[in-house]
C-alpha cells in the first residue's frame, strides 16, 4: 500500500485467534472482541498470560508471564494472516515498573530484528496479571 | 508497507539503554512512535528534571524524530501523555499547549509509573506529510469540533478517528459515567462521520480494577455485536472520575 489517500471503503471486521481457548473475551463473556482489522492495520486487544491448553492464567515468573502472552499475540496475528513482525506498535502495561529489564531480556526473544516501536507504563491489572500487552500490526503479506 | 524511521542516534534507547525498540516505525500513512522520555538527542544521556523540563526536551526530541519521519508536530494526530503523578497535571498542561498546534491532537492524560525515574512520558502518532524519501504523499488531517488549547475532542487522519479521552461532566458511579460517556463518545464520533459500530479500538482506565464488571455491564449494552478491540487499566485517572475513555474509530 502507499501513503496515498484511500478512496474505497475501508472494511472493519473482527479477528479472532485459531484457538479457542485464547478467545478470553469469549470464554469469559467480556464485552470487547480479541481484535479488529480495518484496512491494513489490525489492532489487538489488551491480552494476558493464557495457558492455550487450559484456558487457565499462567501467574507465574514475570519473564514466562511476557513469552506466553508474546506467543499468544503471535498466535492471535498468525489466526489474522500477519505475525509478530509486522507489529507496527507495542502497549506493554506492567503491574511493577520493577519487571523493565527483564522484559526487555524477553524482548529480544521475540523481536530480534527490527522490533516494533514501543511504549511501557506500570498501573494497576486485572486477575492477577503480571502483564498486559496490545499492539497495532499490519494485516497480511506485502504485495512487493 | 511497515517502514523503520531513522532516528538521530541518541534517540534510539537500544544504544545506551538496551531498551529493544525502535523509535519509532510507518504503516498506512501514521507514524507511530515509541514512548518517549527527556533523553540528550546527541548523547542518549538521561535528562531527569522537573514534568516541565522533561515535557519541553520530549517535544524537542519528538520535532526530530517527527521530522525524520515525514511528519511534525502540527502532524500529531493522538498522544497518550503520561506523568507519575497527577498532581502534576496542570504543569503538563503549562508547557504542553507550548507545543502542540493550534488544532491540538487528540489526548488522554494518565498517572502511571514511568522506568528509570522519569516523570512524563509521551506516547503519539503523528500523520505523515511525506514518504520517507521525502516526496509528498500527505495524509489528511482534520480536527473535529471545538477543542482547546490543550485537544481536540476528535481528529480525523485518513480512514481514522481519534478521539480524546473522555470523562463524565458529572461524577456518579462506575455505572453511570461509562453510561454518560458512551452516550456523548457517540455523538462526537457522528460529528466525525462516524459511529459507535465503527469504533475499532477502545481505551479504558478505571479507578479501580475491581469495578471491571460494573464497567462491563454498562459497556456491553453500547456494543451488542462484534464489539471493538479494547484494554482496560486500573487508576491513573486525573481529577476524581472514575471512568476515562478513549478510542480510533474508523472515519
Amino acid at each position: 500500500m502507499t501513503d496515498q489517500p484511500m478512496t474505497e471503503p475501508v472494511a472493519r471486521s473482527v479477528i479472532e485467534p485459531a484457538n479457542p481457548r485464547l478467545n478470553v473475551s469469549r470464554n469469559a463473556n467480556l464485552p470487547h472482541s480479541p481484535g479488529v482489522r480495518v484496512g491494513d492495520l489490525i489492532f489487538l486487544s489488551g491480552m494476558g498470560p493464557v495457558d492455550p491448553v487450559t484456558g487457565g492464567r499462567n501467574l507465574g515468573p514475570i519473564a514466562e508471564q511476557i513469552q506466553q502472552t508474546l506467543r499468544n499475540m503471535g498466535h492471535m496475528l498468525e489466526s489474522a494472516g500477519s505475525g509478530l513482525e509486522r507489529i507496527v506498535k507495542i502497549m506493554v502495561v506492567l503491574a511493577d515498573i520493577r519487571h523493565y529489564d527483564e522484559m526487555n531480556r524477553v524482548w529480544r526473544e521475540f523481536f530480534p530484528v527490527d522490533p516494533p516501536a514501543r511504549t511501557v507504563c506500570a498501573l494497576q491489572l486485572s486477575n492477577g496479571n503480571g502483564v498486559e500487552i496490545e499492539c497495532i500490526a499490519l494485516a497480511g503479506k506485502d504485495p512487493s | 508497507m511497515r517502514e523503520i524511521v531513522p532516528a538521530v542516534p541518541g534517540l534510539d534507547l537500544r544504544r545506551e539503554y538496551g531498551h529493544h525498540q525502535n523509535p519509532a516505525i510507518r504503516a498506512g500513512g501514521l507514524v507511530f512512535c515509541s514512548g518517549m522520555v527527556a533523553i540528550d538527542p546527541e548523547t542518549g544521556e538521561r535528562q531527569h528534571g522537573t514534568v516541565t523540563t522533561e515535557t519541553c526536551r520530549i517535544f524537542e526530541n519528538l520535532k526530530l524524530l517527527l521530522e525524520t519521519a515525514g511528519a511534525s508536530l502540527e502532524r500529531l494526530v493522538q498522544v497518550h501523555a503520561m506523568i507519575y503523578d497527577r498532581i502534576e497535571y496542570d504543569v503538563l498542561n503549562r508547557a504542553y499547549r507550548r507545543y502542540v498546534p493550534s488544532a491540538p491532537p487528540a489526548r488522554t492524560v494518565m498517572s502511571v509509573q514511568i522506568e528509570a525515574g522519569f516523570k512524563v512520558m509521551l506516547d503519539v502518532i503523528a500523520a505523515a506529510h511525506d514518504r520517507l524519501d521525502g516526496t509528498a504523499a500527505s495524509l489528511p488531517r482534520q480536527a473535529i469540533g471545538p477543542g482547546d488549547k490543550l485537544r481536540s475532542p476528535a481528529i480525523r487522519a485518513g480512514d481514522f478517528v481519534f478521539i480524546s479521552g473522555m470523562e463524565a461532566a458529572e461524577h456518579g458511579t462506575v455505572a453511570a459515567e461509562t453510561r454518560q460517556i458512551l452516550t456523548n463518545m457517540a455523538q462526537v464520533l457522528e460529528a466525525a462521520g462516524s459511529s459507535l459500530a465503527k469504533i475499532v479500538k477502545v481505551n479504558v482506565l478505571i479507578y479501580s480494577m475491581l469495578e471491571y464488571g460494573n464497567l462491563n455491564d454498562v459497556y456491553r449494552e453500547f456494543f451488542p455485536n462484534d464489539p471493538p478491540a479494547r484494554t482496560v487499566c486500573g487508576a491513573g485517572l486525573i481529577g476524581g472520575h472514575k471512568v476515562e475513555i478513549d478510542c480510533v474509530a474508523l472515519a
